[in-house]
């Protein structure tokens, strides 16, 4: 299942750290990320660009005990999961948690889904520097192989963390003239661009035929992202955390900054190809870049 | 692929970029077939003939605007020339965004003064397109309101520029009493307040050399400074046209804008919303949805329904439109503020 499933808890301990290096574009970036504690790893628990994911139970109250070892302020902003204002993570609204400090956001575990938590302190800067991360909320029951009470089930499940990076941003600690713009040069599935995702565990759509594929997209770039799986059609069945009002089928679809949709693959004869992302430029629409991986349905 | 490559793929050689931007506009004029009968008169002029019998009969609304331009300083400190359209008399605005309303089936009368140094052509975006105004010089449009729904006023021979311009007013048709929760059966849209949101992106670049009478460079837009109802954050936060303020239980109508072309994706902090209507048309694919798609020159009605209380911002996820020229905390951040 391509890393998920393994962990299905209601509380976590989540540590920011600023001392992180990953290979994004050819070159050594330092990298800011949150772990699960003890790892010093983020995503998958092998690479520290981007965050590790987290998974928890609808119904449940979650505990998210955060540690800031790190020399500056951080939060954990709980994307979509529509906590109060205490736990929203905003300094402007709430508070941030000082470096070497502490805090346990608290919050009922929303609809089952596809979520998404990072800091939000200079957030233009610290998101894209890896302070981000997915959280899978799995059914009531803690079932791994249904999205929610009552939706589809599958036989595999992976999820695609998308990211771009602009290299002049690697060195920046703090916003300014030198992020007005961003200029993507990496084009990235869960942190590899092409050549790496494309034989990434966690990245790769790996199925026999007749299989049911559940791909979770999290949209952590800032550009918009087009799929396509090989030009196969695929049903969009969740948006946000919540059932798509009406199930589309499609061959590609088009995802935005902060968005995460649900999609359901059901290949019906083998295909050794390419998935993709295309990442826009949000005003021409013209292809910036792609981030392939691979389709291997025997 | 570089950028450059793409653009140019994107742009091809010999294709006049302001002619573009203007033939995309008068696409996006007739594209959803008009749906604002038009009559013209000048300031000097008789009522027009079209709305002569109707006009006795039915309530005039005569909102007043100024095209002009407006200087706007940032929290970097920054100074941005903007040709705006300014709200006269007693013309309602959101910011200071001009936001005219009518019922269906009114005549809405608008007043327009070009004080810009060149010609300017209202158009509304899937609605209408208005008449050549030379400078200095005055002309009315009475529009025939439309069934219920959101558009957006801009300006046609600017093309591509009005958005970064910030050339842009928001029209809205709903019934006069019925809009409100307790007439619901009159309104398509049940709900207790309403809010517009205009979202513009701007590209100091293109302002700066439209503002002196050159043509920007159209073949790279890339916008540095973001507004909300022609504000930043924090200045969002304080005014009553921008800061959502609301009751948990109420049904709050947020009438989202984009006067850019730039493709947004607004997020909600503490609630999903339900998408309505996209360019007043109903849309049944979506669930609710914490981050909601904005494309250029759309308009989108979408439900709050308050379900807690707190203080929480709204903001596209493109996290540079968060900044004034990079520096965050500004630009495109409002906040809902429930209680
Ligand atoms: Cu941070
Ligand atoms: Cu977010």
């Amino acid at each position: 299942m391509a890393g998920l499933g393994t962990i299905v808890q209601s509380n976590y301990s989540v540590v920011s750290r600023m001392s992180g290096s990953q290979n994004i574009g050819g070159q050594p970036v330092g990298v800011w990320y949150f772990d699960r504690g003890t790892s010093f790893q983020g995503f998958m628990n092998d690479r520290q660009f981007p965050s590790a994911h987290l998974e928890i139970i609808q119904g449940q109250t979650s505990n998210i005990m955060f540690q800031n070892m790190s020399p500056m302020d951080h939060t954990i902003h709980l994307h979509g999961l529509d906590v109060d204002q205490q736990n929203d993570g905003v300094p402007a609204t709430s508070f941030s948690v000082p470096r070497m400090g502490s805090y346990t956001y608290q919050f009922l575990a929303p609809h089952a889904g596809t979520y998404h938590y990072h800091c939000h302190v200079d957030t233009v800067i610290h998101y894209h520097r890896g302070m981000s991360g997915a959280i899978i909320v799995r059914p009531p029951d803690s079932s791994i192989t249904r999205a929610w009470d009552g939706g589809p089930t599958f036989d595999e499940e992976v999820l695609w963390h998308l990211m771009t990076y602009d290299l002049t941003w690697a060195d920046i600690l703090n916003s300014g003239t030198g992020t007005a713009r961003h200029r993507p040069d990496v084009f990235m599935i869960n942190g590899f661009s092409s050549a790496q995702a494309r034989t990434d565990l966690y990245s790769r759509l790996v199925a026999t035929v007749g299989q049911r594929i559940y791909l979770r997209i999290l949209n952590a770039s800032y550009q918009w992202g087009r799929v396509r799986l090989a030009g196969l059609p695929f049903d969009v069945v969740a948006s946000d955390g919540r059932p798509m009002q009406q199930v589309v089928s499609a061959t590609s679809w088009e995802i935005g900054p902060g968005e995460r949709y649900d999609l359901l693959l059901t290949p019906t004869a083998p295909i050794s190809a390419d998935a993709t992302v295309e990442y826009l430029d949000d005003w021409t629409g013209a292809v910036l870049g792609t981030a392939a991986t691979r389709l291997e349905i025997t | 692929m570089s950028r450059q490559e793409n653009q140019s793929a994107s742009d091809p050689v010999g294709v006049d970029p302001v002619e573009a931007g203007r033939r995309r506009f008068l696409q996006m004029a007739v594209a959803t077939g008009i749906a604002f009968q038009l009559g013209v008169g000048t300031a000097d002029a008789g009522q027009p003939n079209l709305i002569k019998q109707l006009w006795q009969k039915q309530p005039l609304q005569v909102w007043m605007l100024e095209a002009a331009r407006i200087e706007q300083t940032f929290s970097d400190g920054s100074i941005l020339p903007y040709h705006r359209y300014r709200a006269l008399g007693s013309t309602p605005v959101a910011g200071s965004v001009p936001v005219l309303t009518g019922a269906p089936g009114e005549i809405l009368r608008v007043r327009m003064r070009n004080s810009l140094s060149y010609t300017i052509r209202p158009m509304i975006v899937g609605g209408m397109l208005g008449p050549t105004i030379a400078p200095g010089e005055v002309v009315t449009l009475d529009l025939v309101v439309p069934t219920e729904g959101t558009w957006l006023l801009t300006d046609e021979l600017l093309g591509d520029a009005a958005g970064p311009m910030g050339l842009g007013a928001v029209i809205i048709s709903r019934p006069h009493k019925n809009g409100l929760r307790g007439g619901r059966r009159s309104s398509v849209l049940g709900y207790d307040r309403e809010y517009v949101l205009l979202y513009v992106d701007s590209d100091d670049r293109w302002n700066t050399a439209i503002d002196t009478g050159l043509l920007p460079d159209y073949t790279t837009y890339e916008p540095n400074y973001h507004t909300v109802n022609n504000l930043t954050f924090p200045d969002t936060a304080s005014d009553p046209g921008t800061l959502i303020t609301c009751q948990v239980g109420e049904r709050v109508l947020l009438r989202m804008c984009n006067l850019g072309w730039v493709r947004q994706s607004v997020h909600f902090h503490g609630y999903h919303v339900d998408i309505q209507r996209i360019n007043n048309q109903p849309q049944s694919i979506f669930g609710p949805k914490d981050t909601i798609p904005l494309p250029g020159h759309t308009t989108l009605e979408a439900l709050l329904t308050v379900n807690q209380p707190g203080v929480f911002p709204v903001h596209p996820h493109s996290l540079t439109t968060t900044t004034d020229n990079g520096l965050y905390i500004g630009g495109q951040i409002t906040l809902i503020s429930a209680t």
